[in-house]
Order: C-alpha cells, then structure tokens, then sequence
C-alpha cells in the first residue's frame, strides 16, 4: 500500500470528519431553557423554509433572529470561574439592542457614544479602544492592566484577527523583574503579576461590530477568554514570540550582567582556546534555521583568535528574556570576526543561539559578510540587499547556500549541481561542468544561449544563459532552489570545474524574473566576482 | 433525536461547500500537527469560528489557511496529551499501516505537517506553505527530512 494512502487512512481513522453540525454546536450558549441559539435558527429557518420564504441571514435589519426564540447569550464576568471562556455580546445582549444603542449613539447621547470608535474600525492599534478598557473594568473587574506595550503576544496566531490580548497587573506594585528588564517599556516594569512573581492572568478579548459597521459604528464585545499557561515547547517558539499568541503571558528571569558576563566570557574564551564552544550553543536539530556557527575557532584564513569583546545589543526582551549580543574576536594579524548570537533560557540553563535571522549579518570578518561552502573550501562575500535566504543548509560545510535581495531575486552558490528530474540522494551528479551544461542545453524545457567560456576565482568555466518554469538542476537531496513564487524565470549560470577533491563542479546560479534579468545580473555581480576557491 | 441537517440559510451562502470542501484538509493537517484528539477538535472549533465570521473569511484570499491558523492557535492553548498519535486497532482496522503512529510520533510538527499535506493530502508544496503559513523552501525542507525519517522508520525505501 502507498505511503499517501497509508496516511489518510490512519489520520481517517483517529479522527473521522467533522460536521458542519458539529462545528457549529461548539458555538451553542447555554440558557436555562436548555435551547441553544444555533438550534433555534435552525427551527426557525425551518419555519421559514416550510412557509417557502427566502431569507438572507445576516442583514442589519435585525428581522430574521426571532428574540422570543433566542437566548440571551452569557458573559462569564470573573476570571477565576469556570469554564474560562465567555461568548455572547456586551453590553448589549442581541442584535435589536445594538441597533436600539446606534441610534442613541447617532443622537450623540454618551451612554452609548464611548462604544464608537473609528481608529478601531480603520484597523489602528486596539489597545486603547474604550470597548475594551470597560468591559475590564466593568466585567473581569481588573483594576489596572497592560495591552499592546510587549512584543509578540497580538497576531495572526491569536485565533482572528480581533483578538487582542490584555494582562493583569497587581495595583500599586511594581514588576519584581524590573531591575532586570531594563529594555521593557515602562507599562510593563510597572506591572507586577497576580498569579505568582512570573505569571499573569491574562484575557484574549474580541470585539466586533454587528450592527452598522465603520467609522460610527458601535462596536461590542463578542468572546473573552481567560488564555491557560502552556510552556513553549522549542527554542523556535522562544525565539518567535508570535508562537507564543494565545497562551497565558509568563515572563523568564533573563539573566543577570554577572550571568550573561561568565556566559559569553566561557565561550568566548573556549573560543580562543580553540576547544570546547560547543557547550554553551543551543541548537534544535530539527529546525532547519538554527545553524552552526562559522568560525568558531579561527579566521576564514585560518588564524586563530587572540582576545576577544562582547556587548548587549539589545533585551533582554519581555516576556521571553531574549538578549541579542554582539561579539567580537580578534585575530592574529588585525582580523576582526564580529557575530551575532541570541542569549535564551531553555530548560532552567542559559545558551547561545546562532542562526536565527532571517535579514541581519551574522558574521563578518572585517566587515564583510562571510560566506563559506565545503568548510571554507569556497568563500565569497555578500552585502545589502543581498541577504540570506531562509531555507540555507544549517552546515557551514554544506554544498550550497541561497541568497536574495528581494522576492523575485535570489543568488545560489553549490556544488556538484544534479540534473532537473534526479533530484533525489542516489543520482550521481555529472562529473565535470560541460556534461551538466550539456544535460541543462538537451533538455526541452529550457530555452539556452548555449555555453560560452568565462573566468571565475582564476578558473576557467561555462557561462549559459536559460529561461524556463522549472529548475534546470538542483543541489543534492535539498531540490528545488528558486523563487516559489515566479512560474517562469531567467537564470544566468557559471559552471566550473572544481580544482579540488571535494567536489567535482562549482556552480553560480543568478536567478530572477524574466523582465528584471539584467539588472540583478548587475546587482549580483559583486558576489560573483568575491569569489575564493582554496581547495587542497 | 436525529438533529436536522443545518439549512444554508442558517449557516450563511456558501459555508457547507465551504466546509465539505476544506474540512478534509483542515483536519488532516491539524491532525497531523497536534495529534488525533486536539487536531480534531482544533478543527471544529476553526470550523466554528469560520461560521462565525463567516461574511469576512469567504471574501479573503485563503480561508483554509486561515482558518488552519485558527485551529493551530487553539491547538497550542491545549494542554499537551502524552500520545498523539495512539496506535491503530489492527482488529478493527487490519488496512492500517500499525507502525504510522509511532512513525509520526517521531517526526516534527512541522515535518508531519508537510508530509500529510504534500504527499497525503496532494496539496503542492506552494499551496502547503500557503496553508501552513510557511515559504516554500521551509516546506521543502520539513517535507524531505520528513519523509526520509518516516521510509526508515516503515522500512520502505521506494517511492510508495
């Protein structure tokens, strides 16, 4: 049986299909009658159905939801009942009380006004938005809160895009970690937790306008949730705040100077003793972007390093405690390697990150970015806009890495390049740069200029020129290198024979859009000509 | 009692094909992801929230991926089960593969993801990094250790 129908079969079994029936009951208020709003629509629709009208639902005429049939939904007001979630409207209960309250709001009567907001309905920041300081003061009865003034806990991932996340704060105390979140904004120095000295309570709220919709209309609260602690469950979540929507805001004891002091003074000092460094990096196999650190014990030219400084370039970052520092190590003979590395909390230890930026230079050697392939074997240098592309082989030794300057720009460097169609681990790649660009030139998905000679890094090689929608070759067990996005594309390739036993061809691809090709072969010109090939 | 079947007037234009069209999807990748219990349930409830809004969601570009991200946030609010993914019951299921659900135990999140999405549910890898809210090339790269981990832990080596 195939792989494929082995799957669904087992994910089919464990967990049948859900209903629509049964999507929507999870939506049920519970009342005292036992009734249900979705079960009354459903009566009442059927009426409708049998008397052989026709209703659109959803209207602002308030005419198809039938009051008398409806249950008024419930708001659970304190945080510490059960079940920790509340459904329904406030402060008005149904659609004919919102619509009652929009023409006194219209009327300018202030009962009713504070519940309109245009900067909420243009999509500004919602933080401030009257609905929802009243309906925390008024409902969870919070005295004092915070919203909005730390990263990562508002976003896609909070479960809509209403959804916006409020914590609590203890009044007239101050945050215990203050003195350690020297970054943090104010607000949140200032607000100590309430459930110990590391969490607080903290409440998803969303609102929505039912009525009349835009700038005048009044917007209400219609899902408040009390979110549970759940610890993340990878550096990746740590390091991506946005992962972290949706749960009970914790905050980290980040590390003290002295701390981040014997932290970064080991490693780099292991460092320059040329073993050891390992021990102080965390890294999730797993995750393709975490990477090992080029140069961890010498130079691209291989000198080792004599002294070395660091300094906090920012954080620690609340909640998560997250510290970017910088690091330099200086060579014999003046060589400066600078880098990046995040300073995280995992499991009850502090360690070094590397690897998890998607558009800053993590290494330089006097100022240059530093690339390498096969181990140093191949060097070239890249600078703005030219920027790593996510998705690089996490292995400094690895066979090829990706660069791009915009959506439809990418630069690829690798070695022993596989034919289109044999993109897999067990096809040879072609031994030397002619068979290649004679595979690509034979094969009638691509239209080529055919080869013409060319120098790179003192070799001689092959210059082509090939339009197409799909790739002419791929690196080993990694497939596809280009732009997703673009169906069909120009590259520009260099094929040269590698001089060294590591490999057998080195190859250049410049990738772009059909109409952008010349001016990013500009644009890319300076990778090209940086590069080094010291092969043994 | 038999509850009716839920009348498209009550449930807005569109939102039954909508969910006989996505839900296969939506529940295999939030399966995969979360395991049969939570994903499941992440389903219905992204279900449910997608009828509730359901005037906004039809008219955006990718309401399955929405709503997949609905799920997924859900899904991470649940406290963790320990078995994900239980074994199947070769008495009552003999066609099912018995090793799959350690297997996927033994896979990322994310590598699961791709691998059900891609190779199950034959969605391509631009429409998966769509759904999943990825770039292609991280797709690719879950999708290939994913799948490599998998073959070995089934003992198959071909392309089946």
């Amino acid at each position: 049986m195939r792989l494929d129908t082995r799957l669904l079969d087992y994910i089919d079994e464990m967990a049948p299909p859900v209903t629509t029936e049964e999507a929507i009951a999870r939506r049920q208020v519970p009342n005292p009658s036992g009734r249900s709003l979705v079960w009354a629509l459903i009566a009442f629709a059927a009426v409708l159905t049998a008397a052989g009208l026709v209703f659109a639902l959803g209207g602002s005429d308030g005419q198809v939801v039938d009051q008398t049939t409806v249950p008024t939904p419930t708001t659970v007001p304190a945080p510490s009942r059960e079940p920790p979630v509340g459904s329904g409207m406030w402060p008005q209960s149904n659609l004919e009380e919102v619509e009652e309250a929009q023409g006194r709001a219209d009327a300018g009567d202030p009962d009713y006004t504070w519940q309109v907001d245009a900067n909420l309905a243009a999509g500004g920041d919602p933080w401030g938005a009257e609905i929802f300081a009243q309906f925390i003061e008024d409902e969870l009865g919070w005295e004092a809160w915070e919203a909005g003034a730390f990263d990562g806990w508002l976003g896609a991932d909070a479960g809509g895009s209403e959804e916006v996340i409020f914590i609590r704060c203890a009044p007239g105390q101050t945050n215990p970690l203050a003195s350690l979140y020297t970054d943090a904004p104010p607000e949140v120095r200032g607000c100590a937790p309430t459930i110990d000295d590391l969490s607080y309570e903290t409440v998803g709220i969303s609102v929505s306008q039912p009525g009349l919709q835009g700038p005048s209309g009044l917007w209400v609260v219609t899902r408040w949730e009390t979110l549970q602690p759940n610890s993340p469950e990878s550096l990746s979540e740590l390091l991506t705040p946005d992962l972290l929507a949706g749960r009970q805001v914790v905050q980290v004891v980040p590390p003290s100077d002295t701390e981040l002091a014997a932290l970064l003074e080991g490693f780099l000092q292991a460092r320059v003793d040329g073993a050891g460094a390992e021990q102080y990096l965390l890294y999730e196999p797993e995750e393709w972007i975490f990477e090992d650190v080029p140069l961890l014990y010498a130079t691209t030219s291989g000198a080792s390093f004599e002294r070395f400084e660091f300094e906090r370039a920012q954080g620690p970052r609340w909640p998560t405690g997250r510290i970017l520092v910088r690091v330099r190590l200086f060579a014999a003979g003046g060589t400066v390697v600078e880098q990046l590395f995040h300073v995280v909390s995992s499991d009850g230890h502090f360690g070094l990150v590397y690897g998890y930026f998607d558009d800053v230079l993590q290494s330089t050697e006097d100022g240059q970015s530093v690339n390498l392939i096969l181990g140093g074997e191949v060097t070239f240098a890249t600078a703005p806009p030219w920027r790593r592309a996510l998705g690089n082989p996490s292995d400094a030794s690895g066979s090829h890495m990706r660069f791009q300057a915009g959506r439809e720009e990418f630069v690829v460097i690798g070695t022993d390049p596989l034919p289109a169609g044999t993109a897999d681990c067990e096809t040879s790649a072609p031994a030397d740069a002619e068979t290649l660009a004679d595979s690509i030139m034979a094969n009638p998905d691509f239209g080529t200029t055919g080869t013409l000679p060319v120098r790179i890094a003192g070799f001689d090689g092959l210059q082509m020129d090939l339009e197409g929608s799909d790739s002419p070759f791929s690196f080993s067990c990694s497939g596809w290198f280009g732009p997703d996005q673009l169906t069909r594309w120009a590259t520009r390739l260099y094929l040269i024979d590698y001089p060294g036993e590591s490999a057998q061809v080195l190859a250049i691809a410049v990738i772009s859009s059909e109409a952008d090709f010349e001016r990013v072969i500009e644009v890319a010109r300076p990778i090209v000509e940086s590069l080094e090939i010291d092969a043994p | 009692m038999v509850k009716p079947a839920i009348p498209e007037v009550v449930v807005g234009p569109g939102f039954v094909a909508f969910v006989r069209d996505v839900e296969p999807k939506l529940r295999r990748a939030l399966v995969a992801g979360f395991g049969a219990d939570i994903g499941r349930e992440a389903t219905a409830e992204a279900l449910a929230y997608g009828w509730e809004h359901w005037e906004r969601l039809r008219l955006s570009e990718n309401p399955a991926g929405y709503l997949y991200r609905v799920g997924q946030s859900w899904a991470r609010r649940r406290p963790l089960r320990r078995v994900l993914f239980p074994d199947p019951s070769p008495a009552n299921e003999p066609w099912v593969e018995p090793g799959l659900g350690p297997a996927l135990r033994a896979l990322s999140l994310r590598q699961r993801q791709a691998v059900v999405l891609v190779h199950a549910m034959g969605l391509s890898q631009a429409e998966t990094a769509t759904m999943l809210g990825l770039k292609p090339t991280s797709v690719q790269n879950h999708l290939q250790r994913g799948l490599s981990r998998l073959r070995i832990a089934l003992g198959v080596n071909d392309e089946t």
